[in-house]
């Protein structure tokens, strides 16, 4: 699965994180490299810092949001 | 507000997209001295059943997509089961005869619409920022944005 080490990195952080819920932070491997207010200024800072190397963003919740599809769907796992 | 009026088709609420890569992508494979992809006309589908926009995976390869993120979902054959699957940031852009209409860089799922007429659905996370009026009677719908 892609992203598994950010994935990690998030779910070993987010009780630090969740004073920042609503936000979206940019995770590269084990590190937290930020959190910002937008999905769009997260993802400018993540390509300024990686470029083309693995980073994540992803927005801070408690519980997950769940995508729901009322149709059946065929989605890419890797 | 701008907005297209376009006949329903056999598929739905079907309409051509734009898709490419995001502004920050771009500004990496130029500095990189990288090609950049050109943006794909796509057909999608206004999908209110969907939370999420989902793009054919053939458009992501196309555009040499790399995951920046990941998705909890559920479909009717996951039960309730949540299964993750990764996100693409993209660029995406109605043709309209009068504006150039930008939906903006969002995160999309990979999805497989081989042989369904359509390369992907356009969730409710774009449809938010848009009056969607569907018109059964003469079988047209609206989108303003």
């Amino acid at each position: 699965m892609a992203l598994e080490q950010e994935q990690q990195t998030y779910a070993q952080e987010l009780p630090h994180l969740i004073e920042s819920a609503g936000k979206f932070v940019l995770i590269h491997g084990n590190l937290i490299a930020g959190t910002y207010d937008t999905y769009q200024d997260a993802l400018k800072v993540g390509y300024d810092r990686f470029g083309l190397t693995s980073f994540m963003v992803k927005q801070i919740a408690a519980v997950e949001r769940v995508s729901r599809f009322t149709r059946d769907i065929s989605v890419c796992r890797t | 507000m701008p907005h297209l009026t376009l006949p329903l088709s056999p598929v739905g609420c079907a309409l051509e997209v734009y898709i490419g890569i995001s502004e920050p992508r771009r500004a990496v494979l130029l500095a990189a001295g990288l090609a950049i992809p050109n943006v794909i006309q796509s057909r999608l589908i206004l999908d209110t059943g969907a939370t999420t926009t989902l793009i054919d995976e053939s458009v992501l390869k196309s555009l040499g997509l790399t995951p920046t993120g990941t998705a909890q979902i559920l479909t009717p054959s996951t039960g309730g089961t949540a299964i993750t699957c990764p996100m693409y940031d993209v660029f995406l852009g109605i043709n309209h005869p009068n504006h150039a209409l930008s939906l903006g860089t969002i995160p999309v799922i990979g999805s497989d619409f081989t042989g369904q007429g359509i390369q992907g659905l356009v969730g409710c996370d774009v449809l938010k920022g848009c009056l969607l009026i569907y018109d059964g009677v003469s079988a047209t719908f609206t989108l303003a944005f």
